[in-house]
């Protein structure tokens, strides 16, 4: 990997450095640690250096700004990996051993009493409260037209799967439906297939094994469905589902260059299909909506982040998005990590998107309302969110029908 | 300097202190954490006694007084993107980091003046004032990653220099504190003032070693309505020069002029697309850019642009790229922005010169500066600020090899000697920190040195502020 070289392009962009003025957390300070760097500290415990550069929210800014080409996230998941004792256990369970029983898991959570929480998963369970099923923002937005035509002549014959990842399968089942429905309504033959969790944050977690277990699964079900588009509605596992292929057959994961290939332009966000879509309010439409762009939207390698084109679309002058839109914080395993830091970065977040919606003027007449594409940034948004504030993913506002 | 009686370790209880003064995460002691406080864009590092982060100007005093008696000194730093290594602890002390003072006080549109505390982001502080309609000018290529304090405290300049001036020219006042913990107000808010010596401009530049600043107070101008940007290729320096000399002959007076040499075009060309003939397909390959800005009124930008094209042409162009207004503009100086990282892609060390010299001398010393760079055997790669004579020389080598390394320390020093031989200064914006600092003493007299040791003196008179980092 290349080598940091401290011109600090990167520090512009942390999300933890903006929200703490601790530039021990900044980018530059975590390649300085670990990177391969000749500037490096050397001597350092390395125990301290795996404790200090963990610290981050693997929100991938760093690495659009840096001219270099050195990706802090991913020399923090190696850091990660190689100590066994970090804390990462506790995202393992929460990712694998919660997984298959996230409503349940949400549903206990609603009734366990704050005091009996330990620390470190206080805002991680609040934000699964946010979740549990059954709640959800209540749908008024009605699709009236579908861009089947041009959907047809893009895909036509494709027949696509829906990659729901471990919220849409989980608390958010609704997710899923909705999903479905639109790619009904844009005449697609939907196959289903038996996904498991993108692996993002495992890798993010420093469990590179669980990460590769995960992605062969997910590679398996891809073929057995007979290699169809796969359509996400989460920006992160978007964006890990991309990294499949990122190093072609390096990885080991594809037959070969070709199926690599093919991979990478099965993976769309499930937005991108819909564009061009009209569609009209129906009751109970807040007048301002917010939108929450995730850190993992598609910016650099597609057409932009297609939630927001898709969302732009079809609310026009109700939507707002801050100008300079702030990571919520989520930041895989640093809610684990470090809830304090996560939750201060969250409070920044909110705070740009009050600059836009200007909820805190008046909280009875316009209350905070913020839709997003992500299932991080619709926990932690939940977790974090101002009293009385609605927060959902945008196909919660969709009527099915 | 006196810096012979300074501390030369924190005790147990200098800590106990600084644990009282700064709670909490105001005081930082581990190694993994003070480790980047330590460091600079210099990419030279030292690591710090301790680092502290205060919240007050309450704070600072107190730091200060007991600084001042305890003899330790003290580095001021904001982001640490300084090219000279001014805020590295090479002569050991504590770092004091002002990211905490990020406040904005206030903006007045009809002073048009700002105060400001020395955390705030200089993007950041441009964007807010915009928002007004006022113009803050300086523009350093760091400036969405460096602080004010850290442009004023070393004058930082930019690229719109050639229209706007630098830093110094837009700080109207500095309150700062000084050791033992007096407070001093320097200047003021207005934009006329002769009464006394001008203490501000002592602040501005002086790299933290007079004082620890807690307020800025910043001049401002309405905001141009717009801007427009031209980027032409050249098949030769000369005709690239020639070009620049067409430019001020008609009466243009450019936001900003910078040109890249062949060097920097190439190692552009490695890290991004680049819109210029590179002859990889036969062509003419590209041996000089020039990057030129030009601002005012909408309804004029559009005939400035054609009379800058009509100046350049008899320059002979390989071609020219226009851009009116922002989004236009961006990709053609992101190709600028990027020449200094893009360096390293000659070579894994390079050590950054920003010599000036005046302005009607810059064709012969760029000239210089590549023949010095092809005698030596060493990548010498040469980009700036064409418009007012202040030149980026970065000379790349690998300081794995001995021999590069001396040869690279030999390139630095014909290009200071040519650069002073033409009445030159060595370092237009960057300051002399500990890269330059051993060579001030070719460029400034005895008495020149000893005035300014004496005004240091007055101010800080145990040498507690920022050591090393002076003219000596």
């Amino acid at each position: 990997m290349a080598d940091c070289v401290l011109c600090g392009c990167c520090l512009e962009g942390c999300p933890l450095l903006a929200a703490t003025g601790r530039e021990e957390l900044s980018p530059r300070a975590k390649a300085l640690l670990a990177g391969p760097s000749k500037w490096n500290a050397g001597e350092l415990p390395e125990t301290d250096v795996a404790a200090l550069t963990g610290l981050c929210l693997g929100c991938g800014r760093c690495e659009k700004l840096c001219p270099q080409g050195v990706r802090v996230p991913v020399l923090m998941a190696a850091m990660r990996a190689g100590h066994p004792d970090f804390k990462q256990w506790l995202w393992k369970q929460w990712i694998t051993k919660l997984g298959p029983f996230w409503s349940l898991a949400a549903r206990g959570a609603a009734l366990a009493p704050e005091a009996f929480v330990p620390g470190s998963l206080g805002l991680a369970l609040k934000g699964l409260k946010g979740l549990r099923p059954g709640k959800g923002l209540a749908p008024w937005l009605s699709i009236t037209r579908f861009p089947a035509q041009a959907f047809a002549a893009k895909h036509a014959g494709r027949a696509v799967a829906v990659f729901d990842g471990c919220v849409g399968q989980g608390p958010r089942a609704a997710w899923a439906e909705t999903a479905r429905f639109l790619l009904r309504g844009l005449g697609a033959e939907i196959v289903e297939a038996k996904f498991s969790c993108c692996g993002s944050t495992l890798g993010m977690a420093g469990l590179p094994e669980a990460q590769a277990d995960a992605r062969r699964a997910n590679i398996a079900a891809w073929r057995g469905a007979g290699r169809p588009l796969l359509a996400t509605y989460c920006a992160t596992c978007r964006k890990g589902l991309a990294e499949y292929a990122a190093g072609g057959i390096a990885g080991g994961l594809f037959a070969d260059e070709a199926e690599a290939a093919l991979w990478r332009a099965a993976v769309t966000p499930l937005a991108a299909l819909l564009a061009g879509a009209a569609a009209k309010t129906g009751r109970g439409a807040p007048a301002i909506v917010g939108y929450h762009q995730p850190c993992h939207a598609d910016l650099n390698d597609g057409a932009g982040d297609a939630d927001l084109a898709l969302l732009s679309g079809l609310l026009g002058l109700r939507l707002r998005t801050p100008a300079k839109g702030g990571c919520c914080g989520f930041g895989g395993i640093l809610q684990l990590v470090a809830p304090e830091l996560s939750l201060k970065v969250g409070r920044g977040c909110w705070t740009s998107l009050d600059g836009a919606l200007g909820f805190s003027a008046a909280p009875e007449v316009t209350p905070a309302y913020v839709l997003t594409g992500c299932s991080g940034c619709a926990m932690q948004l939940s977790a974090t969110a101002p009293r009385g504030a609605q927060v959902g993913h945008w196909l919660e506002i969709i009527l099915r029908k | 300097m006196t810096s012979t009686s300074l501390a030369g370790a924190l005790t147990p209880a200098h800590l106990r202190f600084l644990e009282d003064l700064f709670p909490g995460e105001g005081l930082v002691t581990a190694p993994v954490e003070m480790a980047v406080y330590g460091a600079d864009s210099s990419r030279r590092s030292a690591m710090p006694w301790a680092v502290v982060r205060p919240r007050s100007e309450e704070q600072i005093v107190e730091l200060l007084k007991w600084a001042e008696a305890e003899r330790v000194p003290l580095v001021p730093r904001a982001r640490g993107t300084g090219m000279s290594g001014g805020a590295v602890p090479a002569f050991g002390g504590i770092v004091v980091s002002c990211l905490w003072l990020d406040q904005v006080l206030n903006v007045d549109a009809d002073d048009f003046a700002a105060d400001v505390e020395p955390g705030v982001v200089t993007a950041e502080f441009q964007a807010r004032v915009q928002k007004q309609k006022l113009f803050y000018p300086p523009d350093p290529a760091s400036l969405k990653i460096s602080t004010l304090g850290g442009n004023v405290a070393t004058c930082a300049g930019g690229m719109r220099a050639v229209k706007y001036g630098v830093t110094r020219d837009y700080v109207l006042g500095v309150r700062a504190v000084l050791p033992g913990g007096r407070i001093v107000n320097a200047g003021g808010r207005t934009h006329k003032n002769v009464v006394g010596l001008d203490l501000t401009r002592l602040f501005v530049g002086s790299c933290g070693t007079l004082g620890l600043f807690t307020r800025l107070t910043l001049k401002l101008l309405p905001l141009p309505e717009g801007s427009a940007t031209v980027l032409g290729a050249f098949g030769s320096l000369q005709e690239a020069l020639a070009g620049a000399r067409g430019v001020f002959r008609a009466g243009i007076l450019p936001t900003a002029m910078e040109f890249l040499d062949a060097k920097a075009c190439w190692a552009i060309g490695q890290i991004r697309d680049v819109p210029w003939p590179t002859g990889a397909n036969g062509e003419a390959a590209t041996q000089a850019v020039l990057v030129l800005k030009v601002d005012g009124s909408k309804a004029a930008l559009a005939a400035e642009l054609a009379r800058l094209e009509a100046a350049l042409e008899p320059a002979n162009p390989l071609c020219l790229f226009k851009g009116l207004g922002a989004q236009e503009e961006e990709p053609l100086w992101e190709m600028r922005r990027l020449v200094s990282p893009a360096c390293f892609h000659l070579g894994p060390d390079k050590l950054g010169e920003d010599v000036a010299v005046p302005r009607g001398k810059t064709a012969e010393a760029v000239e210089g500066f590549q023949a010095i760079g092809r005698e030596q055997g060493i990548h010498v790669v040469c980009y700036g600020h064409l418009g007012d004579g202040n030149t980026h020389v970065n000379i790349i080598f690998d300081a794995a090899d001995p021999d590069q390394a001396a040869r690279a320390k030999a390139c630095k020093e014909a290009v200071f000697r040519l650069t002073l031989a033409l009445g030159g200064t060595l370092s237009g914006e960057h300051g002399t920190g500990i890269t330059k600092g051993p060579y001030v003493s070719w460029q400034l007299g005895e008495t020149e040195r000893a005035l300014m040791a004496g005004i240091k003196n007055v101010f800080d008179p145990s040498g507690i502020l920022n050591p090393g980092k002076g003219w000596g």
